[in-house]
C-alpha cells in the first residue's frame, strides 16, 4: 500500500512531462515498477546470475542485467547477499475456495467451476506469500471421476478476486481415479462408479458423449449453412440447434485440447487405463496427480507424454499410496518425464522449496532441476509458461527473494512480489503471530 | 352484509342497491375472502396525529379515517365521522405501513428429512407455505411491519416471492400481490448442487434450459406438424420472462462475491436483476451504481469478523490494541453504513429482515443504520413508498392517501432517532392492533447490560451443552470468559444497543466469536468457531449477582 502511496505523485510528474517536456521512452512510474538490485538472479531457464538487477516496468520484466537504472520514483530493493527466483506456482492446491470443493452429489460434473467459487480473502493466501508463492492451480476435490473446471489464481492479497485471475491461462479439468472416487460412492447409495472398472467405464461413456455432442452442432452448422444458402420460399422452417450442455461442453473443451486434464491418480495400472483412453479420444496427454506409482511406468508415461506433479516423499499413508518411493522424482527426471512438486494443502504450500530440497536429498538431483518443480514445470502443467515459472524478459515480474539460497536448509523468503507489487514483506509482518485461521475447506485427504 | 352505520354509509348502501346488476357483476368477481377485507373491520379515526405522509407536507396535528380496509380521508381539518372509534393521536405519529421488503415471516417450510429439494421451484409461489396465524407475524407487526415481501431463501430458483399483509382472517385475503418476483439464491441442496460452485453451474444451465424450452414453445406454437412437442415443465416454464430479460429476478446475495456472481450471471444471460440481502453492498457500491437495480437490503448485521476483507488489514499485521480497536470501530460503523452504502449509490433502497434470526432487533438496528449515515426520511422510504414502487403496488400502498390500503404504523416517538421510541399502534387493511412499551433495559445507558453471570445452553454437534459465561462491562466494552465443556476462553467485545459482539481465540484453533442480542436477562447468540462452523447459543442472566467484579472475594 505504501509503495502505491510513493507511486502516486510520481505518476502524476511522469504524465505532465510525458505531456509537456515530450520526452521519448519517459513512462510514468506505475505502482507496478520495480527495481531489484543486486541479487543473485536464479533465473531458472538460464542460470543463476550473481550480483544482478531485475526491472520490473508495468508488472512485466523489462530487463536483467548489471547497473541497471531505473526511471526516478521507481522503488529500488536491495537485493545484494540475497537470492532472486520465480516465484513459485503450487499445481495442486484447494485454497481460496468457497462453500465446498466436491460436488459429490453426482460422479460427473465438468460443468462445476471453482472460478464461481472463489474466497479471495482465504488467510492461507497470506501464509503461502510467506513460502514465496505467488500463483496457485485450486481445484475441484478428488470425489469424482469427472470433477469441475479448476482456476489459476495469483495470490493478489488484498485485492477483489477478478484481479487475481490469468486472463489467457487454458482451462483444466479434474478427474479422478481409484479410492476416493470409490468411497464417495459408497457413501451414495445411488452414485456410480463404484469399481476402479466402473471408472473407466465412465470415463469412456462420458467422451463418446461429448464426441455426439460435437457432432451434433457440427451437423446443426452444416444444416444451417445449408438452409441460409437454400430458396427462401421453398426451405421451410430453419433447422433447430441441438441444446446448449454446459456438462458436454466443458468435455468437449478437452477433445479439442482447450482444456488440459488434470488426473488424480495413485496406482500404474489406472494411469496406464487413462492414458489408453485419451489416446482412444485422441486427448492430448495432461498431469497426473500425486502419481505415487508413476515410476513402475514412467517409460510409457514419457512415451505418452503425460507429465506428473507429485508430493516429495509423502508414503504410506493409505492403501493406494504403499509402494510409493521418494526416489520417483530422480526416476521421472531420467525418464524425460516433467515433474512438479505440489502442496495439496494450506499448510505444506509454505515451504514447497524445502519440498524442492528432497530432490536433491534423495538420488542427488540436480538443484536447478529440483527448482524447476516448483516454477517452470509447474508453469508448463497450467500452460502458462510463457507469463511466470522463470525470470526472463517479458515475463510476470513474479519474484520470492530468499535469504539464502533456497534449498539451502536455513533459507527463507523476504520478500514476495506479484507484477512488480509487493504483497509479502516479512520486516512489516508479524510472521510469530499465533493468529491463525484455517481455510475452509482448504484441505483435502490426499 | 354490513350494517349501516352512518347516513354515509346508508348512502353507499342505497347507491349499491340502485346498481344492483354493476354490484352483482362485482360480487361475481371479487373472491368472498377479499368482500370481507373490504367491509369488515371497525372505522377508526386517530386525531391530533403528527400524520407523514410522504404524500405533500407532514400534517404536524391531523386525523386520519379509516374505513373498510382503505383510508378514507386525513388531514388537519378532517373531522371523525360519527360511526368511528376516535383515538387521541396526541403525541402519536402516524406512517404508512412499513414492508418489510425482503422476509421469511410466516413461512413454515417443511425441515429435517421432509426438507423439500428447492434447486427449481419456479413455478411455486412463497405463499404456498405461508401461515396467516404463524407465531411469529405478532413479533414481526411489534416492529411496525404491516406488510412483507415472502421469498423463501433455501432455494436456488425458490419459487416466486409474493407480498403478504402481515394481519388477516387467511392467506388469500392478506395476498396484496402474488407473484412479485422470482427468486435465485446461492442456497447448495441436498444432491445436486451440493456446493456454491455447483449452484452457479446448475444456475446457468436452468437458464440455458428455459431459452431453448421458449424457442421450442415458440416454434411448436408456429408450426407444430412435424415436429416432436416439447415436455411440459412447469417451472422452466415460470422462468421464461426472466430468461428473455422481460422480468427481473431477485438474487439473494451475501457477500461481496455473491454480487460479482450474479452480476456476472445477468450479464452472460441478459437478466434484469433485483438484489436481496446485500450485507457487504457497502463493499461494492461501485457495481451497485453501475448495475442500477434495486437493493433491499437486510438488517441483519453480520459479526465483522465474517464480512469479506476482515483479514486483509489484520492478518500477521504488527497492531497494537489502539490500532485494533480502530479496525473494529471503522468495520463496525461499515456494517451499520451498509444501507446509507446503497443509498449513496443512488439506487432504489428498500428495508428488510430477510436473514434475521429474530424481527426482534428489526428497529433497532434500522436505528443504528441512520445513525451510521443513512437519512431518516430516506430510512422512512425505505420501509414505504421505495419498496411499494419496486414491488409495482405504489397505487395501494406506500403513502398516506385515500383510497389506499389502510396499513398505517403508528409509533410513539421518532423510531428512526429515539431509542425509547417504539411502536404504539399497527393496523393492516384496517384491522387495528396495539403495543405495550417495551420496558427499559435492566440498566441505564444507551448501550444495554451485558455485565454479570450467564446461565448458557450451547448448541454443540446438535447437543445442548450447559455452560457460564461470566461477563464485566465498561460502558460499551464488555470482558468476559466463556466456560463450556471444561474449556475457558476469554473475549473481548463491545455492547452496543442491546448487540453484543466479541472476539477470542482458541489455542491451536485460531479465532472465535461470541454475538449475541440480549434482552433483559435473555440473550441469544451464536459462539463462531472458526473452521469449526459455529454453534447456537442462548443464555439467562444468573440472578442476584452483581456482576464478576464482586465474585473475586471466596
Amino acid at each position: 500500500m505504501s509503495m502505491i502511496r510513493k507511486a502516486i505523485p510520481w505518476t502524476f510528474s511522469g504524465l505532465l512531462m510525458a505531456l509537456l517536456v515530450i520526452l521519448p521512452g519517459a513512462a510514468p512510474v506505475s505502482a507496478q515498477d520495480l527495481l531489484i538490485r543486486g541479487g543473485t538472479v536464479i533465473t531458472i531457464t538460464n542460470g543463476d546470475l550473481p550480483d544482478t538487477d531485475v526491472l520490473i516496468r508495468n508488472g512485466k520484466i523489462a530487463e536483467i542485467g548489471q547497473n541497471l537504472t531505473a526511471p526516478e520514483g521507481v522503488r529500488v530493493i536491495d537485493a545484494r547477499g540475497r537470492f532472486v527466483m520465480p516465484g513459485i506456482l503450487d499445481s495442486h492446491s484447494h485454497m481460496g475456495i468457497d462453500r465446498g470443493l466436491n460436488e459429490g452429489s453426482r460422479s460427473v460434473v465438468p460443468e462445476v467451476r471453482i472460478a464461481d467459487a472463489i474466497r479471495h480473502d482465504d488467510p492461507a493466501f497470506f501464509t503461502a506469500l510467506a513460502g514465496g508463492v505467488t500463483t496457485i492451480h485450486t481445484m475441484h476435490g478428488s470425489a469424482n471421476t469427472i470433477g469441475g473446471q479448476n482456476e489459476i489464481l495469483k495470490l493478489k492479497w488484498g485485492r477483489p478476486w477478478e484481479d487475481l485471475l490469468i486472463p489467457d491461462a487454458p482451462m483444466s479439468l479434474k478427474l479422478a481415479l481409484g479410492e476416493n472416487v470409490r468411497r464417495s460412492s459408497s457413501d451414495n447409495p445411488t452414485r456410480y462408479p463404484r469399481s476402479r472398472s466402473g471408472v473407466a467405464e465412465v470415463l469412456r461413456e462420458s467422451f463418446q458423449q461429448a464426441r455426439n455432442y460435437m457432432a451434433a452442432w457440427e451437423r446443426f452448422e452444416a444444416d444451417r449453412a445449408a438452409w441460409d444458402r437454400a430458396n427462401r420460399r421453398t426451405r421451410g422452417l430453419a433447422p433447430l440447434p441441438p441444446k446448449r450442455d454446459l456438462q458436454l461442453e466443458a468435455l468437449a473443451d478437452v477433445l479439442t485440447g482447450k482444456s488440459i486434464l488434470r488426473v488424480h491418480g495413485y496406482r500404474a495400472d489406472e494411469m496406464a487405463m487413462v492414458m489408453e483412453v485419451a489416446n482412444e479420444f485422441d486427448i492430448p496427454p495432461g498431469v497426473f496427480e500425486h502419481a505415487l506409482d508413476a515410476y513402475k511406468i514412467a517409460p510409457e508415461m514419457a512415451r505418452n507424454g503425460w507429465a506428473t506433479s507429485v508430493f516429495a516423499d509423502s508414503w504410506g499413508y493409505k492403501i493406494e499410496a504403499y509402494e510409493a518411493i521418494p526416489y520417483k522424482m530422480l526416476i521421472h527426471y531420467e525418464h524425460g518425464i516433467r515433474t512438479s512438486i505440489n502442496s495439496d494443502s494450506a499448510e505444506r504450500v509454505r515451504r514447497l522449496f524445502q519440498e524442492a530440497a528432497r530432490g536433491v536429498k534423495y538420488g542427488g538431483l540436480p538443484e536447478n532441476e529440483c527448482l524447476k518443480m516448483i516454477t517452470i514445470n509447474a508453469a508448463m502443467d497450467l500452460g502458462i509458461e510463457h507469463r511466470v515459472g522463470s525470470i526472463e524478459v517479458g515475463k510476470d515480474g513474479d519474484m520470492a527473494i530468499f535469504s539464502h539460497y533456497p534449498l539451502h536448509t536455513p533459507a527463507r523468503v523476504e520478500m514476495t512480489i506479484i507484477e512488480g507489487e509487493v504483497f509479502f514483506d516479512r520486516s512489516q509482518t508479524h510472521v510469530l503471530a499465533t493468529w491463525t485461521q484455517e481455510p475452509e475447506g482448504g484441505e483435502e485427504r490426499p | 352484509m354490513p350494517r349501516p352505520h352512518s347516513p354515509r354509509d346508508r348512502w353507499t348502501f342505497t347507491r349499491g342497491m340502485l346498481c344492483m346488476p354493476v354490484a352483482l357483476a362485482i360480487l361475481i368477481l371479487l373472491s368472498p375472502s377479499t368482500l370481507q377485507a373490504q367491509y369488515e373491520g371497525r372505522v377508526y379515526a386517530i386525531t391530533g396525529a403528527r400524520l407523514v405522509t410522504l404524500a405533500g407536507v407532514v400534517v404536524e396535528k391531523g386525523t386520519i379515517v379509516i374505513r373498510g380496509g382503505l383510508i378514507e380521508s386525513l388531514g388537519a381539518d378532517v373531522v371523525p365521522p360519527a360511526d368511528a372509534v376516535v383515538m387521541d393521536g396526541d403525541g402519536l405519529t402516524v406512517y404508512p405501513g412499513f414492508i418489510d421488503a425482503f422476509s421469511q415471516a410466516g413461512l413454515a417450510l417443511p425441515g429435517g428429512n421432509n426438507r423439500e429439494y428447492a434447486g427449481n421451484l419456479a413455478h411455486r409461489l412463497a405463499s404456498e407455505h405461508f401461515k396467516g396465524d404463524s407465531q411469529d407475524l405478532p413479533e414481526y407487526r411489534k416492529q411496525g411491519l404491516t406488510a412483507a415481501l415472502i421469498a423463501r431463501s433455501d432455494g436456488v430458483f425458490g419459487g416466486q416471492a409474493v407480498l403478504m399483509n402481515l394481519m388477516g382472517e387467511d392467506v388469500a385475503s392478506m395476498t396484496v400481490k402474488a407473484p412479485v418476483v422470482q427468486v435465485m439464491g446461492y442456497q447448495s441442496q441436498r444432491g445436486y448442487p451440493g456446493t456454491l460452485m455447483a449452484v452457479v453451474a446448475h444456475q446457468r444451465q436452468t437458464l440455458i434450459d428455459a431459452t431453448y424450452h421458449d424457442m421450442l414453445l415458440t416454434r411448436y406454437r408456429e408450426a407444430p406438424r412435424g415436429m416432436a412437442r416439447p415436455p411440459a415443465d412447469p417451472d422452466l416454464e415460470a422462468l421464461l420472462t426472466v430468461a428473455r430479460g422481460e422480468a427481473p429476478i431477485l438474487g439473494i446475495v451475501k457477500i461481496e462475491n455473491d454480487f460479482k456472481r450474479l452480476r456476472s450471471l445477468a450479464r452472460d444471460h441478459g437478466l434484469q436483476f433485483w438484489i436481496a440481502g446485500a450485507s457487504e453492498a457497502f463493499r461494492v457500491s461501485d457495481l451497485l451504481r453501475e448495475a442500477g437495480a434495486p437493493v433491499l437490503v437486510s438488517m441483519d448485521f453480520p459479526a465483522i469478523t465474517d464480512v469479506t476483507g476482515y483479514q486483509f488489514d489484520r492478518a500477521y499485521k504488527n497492531l497494537t490494541d489502539e490500532e485494533k480497536k480502530a479496525l473494529d470501530e471503522r468495520d463496525r460503523k461499515a456494517v451499520h453504513g451498509n444501507a446509507a452504502a446503497v443509498f449513496q449509490a443512488g439506487v432504489p433502497l428498500a428495508l428488510a429482515t430477510g436473514g434475521m434470526s429474530s424481527p426482534a432487533s428489526f428497529l433497532k438496528n434500522v436505528r443504528l443504520a441512520v445513525e451510521a449515515g443513512l437519512p431518516a426520511e430516506e430510512a422512512l422510504k425505505a420501509l414505504t413508498l421505495n419498496p411499494a414502487k419496486i414491488f409495482g403496488v405504489a397505487d395501494v400502498l406506500g403513502t398516506l392517501e385515500p383510497g389506499k390500503i389502510a396499513n398505517l404504523t403508528v409509533t410513539q416517538g421518532d423510531v428512526f432517532t429515539a431509542e425509547d421510541a417504539y411502536v404504539a399502534h399497527v393496523f393492516v387493511d384496517g384491522r387495528k392492533e396495539t403495543f405495550e412499551k417495551p420496558r427499559a433495559p435492566t440498566a441505564g445507558g444507551g448501550s444495554g447490560m451485558a455485565a454479570g453471570s450467564w446461565a448458557l445452553s450451547v448448541s454443540l454437534g446438535g447437543e445442548a451443552v450447559a455452560g457460564t459465561l461470566e461477563l464485566t462491562q465498561d460502558g460499551e466494552a464488555v470482558t468476559g470468559t466463556l466456560s463450556v465443556q471444561g474449556q475457558r476462553l476469554d473475549f473481548t467485545g463491545t455492547i452496543l444497543a442491546g448487540a453484543l459482539e466479541m472476539t477470542g481465540s482458541i489455542p491451536d484453533l485460531g479465532s472465535a466469536t461470541l454475538t449475541a442480542t440480549i434482552e433483559g436477562d435473555r440473550m441469544t447468540g451464536s459462539l463462531g468457531l472458526g473452521p469449526m462452523g459455529s454453534a447456537a447459543l442462548t443464555g439467562t442472566r444468573t440472578p442476584g449477582d452483581g456482576g464478576s467484579e464482586r465474585r473475586a472475594g471466596p
